[in-house]
C-alpha cells in the first residue's frame, strides 16, 4: 500500500464524525473528506514525515469545511454570550438532589437524552464555539493541536471550548426540558 | 512553598486540569485542594464524567462501509497518487 493512503486510512473514520457532526449530513460529510484526501495527496510533500499526520490532515479538513460551509450556515446561536454561567448542569442536578439518588448524575443526565438531542444542544452554540467543542469532543486533540489546525492562537483555543462547554451545558439542560426528559417532578 | 488554591481558584482551573493542559506545578495544587475539598471532588468528578459520557456518546458515528474504498479511488483518478514506500530493508 502507498505511504499516504496507510496513513489517511486510521484518520478517515474520525475526520467524517467531525465532518458529520458540523455539517448534519452524512453525504456532505463523505464528499468534505473525500476532498480533502485529494487536498492531501496534492499537498503531500508538504508533510513532514514523522510529525503528527492526523492533525496535519484535520487542519486540510477543516479549511475544506470553512471553504465549502462556512458562510452557507445561518448561524444558529439560541444561546446568547452575555451570561453563561459556570458548572451549569451540576448546580442543576444538585438541586434536583441526582447527587443523592445516583452514584453517577452526570451519566445519569447524558443517559436520558438520545444522542440526536446531544446533538441539537450541540448544534445551538454559535458557530465558532461549536466547531472546537466538536473538535474537541470528536477527537482528543490538545489545544495546541486545534489551534493549529484552526490557525487561531491557543487562548481563543482554550476560551472558545471553556465557554462552550459552558453553553453546552446550559443548552443539554434546555433541551432535557424541552423533551419532557427531565420535569418539575424531578426536582 | 505555593499557596493554597481556594475553591474559586479550582473552578476556574478545573477545565484545563481535566483536559490535562495544566502544568505540573499547577496540576498539584488542584490535586491538593481537591483531597481536601469534598465540595470541589465531588464537582470534578460530576464534570469529569460528563465530559466522559458526552464524548463516548458523540464518536458513536458508523463511517460509510465504503469510504477507504471511495477516498482511494478519488486518489486514483486525480492521477497524484503518492510514491510508494521504499522496502523494508533487511
Amino acid at each position: 500500500m502507498e505511504r499516504l493512503e496507510r496513513l489517511l486510512q486510521p484518520v478517515l473514520g474520525p475526520a467524517y464524525g467531525l465532518c458529520l457532526r458540523l455539517t448534519g449530513n452524512r453525504q456532505d460529510a463523505e464528499d468534505l473528506v473525500q476532498e480533502a484526501a485529494l487536498k492531501a495527496c496534492r499537498g503531500f510533500a508538504s508533510f513532514r514525515p514523522g510529525s503528527n499526520f492526523k492533525a496535519w490532515f484535520f487542519r486540510i479538513l477543516m479549511n475544506a469545511f470553512y471553504e465549502r460551509f462556512r458562510k452557507k450556515r445561518p448561524e444558529g446561536g439560541a444561546i446568547t454570550l452575555e451570561h453563561v454561567p459556570g458548572r451549569y448542569l451540576y448546580n442543576r442536578a444538585t438541586e434536583m438532589g441526582l447527587g443523592r439518588r445516583y452514584r453517577d448524575p452526570a451519566r445519569e443526565l447524558v443517559s436520558r437524552l438520545g444522542t440526536e438531542q446531544i446533538e441539537n444542544a450541540l448544534a445551538r452554540l454559535p458557530e465558532e464555539y461549536r466547531i472546537v467543542c466538536n473538535m474537541y469532543f470528536i477527537e482528543d486533540f490538545s489545544y495546541r493541536e486545534i489551534a493549529d489546525m484552526l490557525n487561531i492562537p491557543i487562548g481563543t483555543v482554550r476560551s472558545r471550548l471553556h465557554r462552550g462547554r459552558k453553553m453546552l451545558q446550559m443548552a443539554l439542560w434546555d433541551v432535557a426540558i424541552e423533551h419532557g426528559i427531565i420535569t418539575l417532578s424531578d426536582e | 512553598m505555593t499557596e493554597r488554591l481556594t475553591c474559586s481558584d479550582v473552578e476556574a482551573l478545573l477545565d484545563d486540569y481535566l483536559d490535562g493542559e495544566l502544568s505540573v506545578a499547577d496540576t498539584e495544587s488542584v490535586d491538593e485542594h481537591l483531597a481536601l475539598c469534598a465540595s470541589c471532588s465531588e464537582e470534578r468528578s460530576f464534570e469529569e464524567s460528563l465530559l466522559a459520557e458526552l464524548k463516548c456518546r458523540l464518536r458513536e458515528v458508523t463511517p460509510p462501509p465504503d469510504l477507504v474504498t471511495k477516498v482511494d479511488s478519488v486518489i486514483a483518478a486525480s492521477g497524484h497518487r503518492t510514491p510508494e514506500d521504499p522496502p523494508i530493508e533487511p
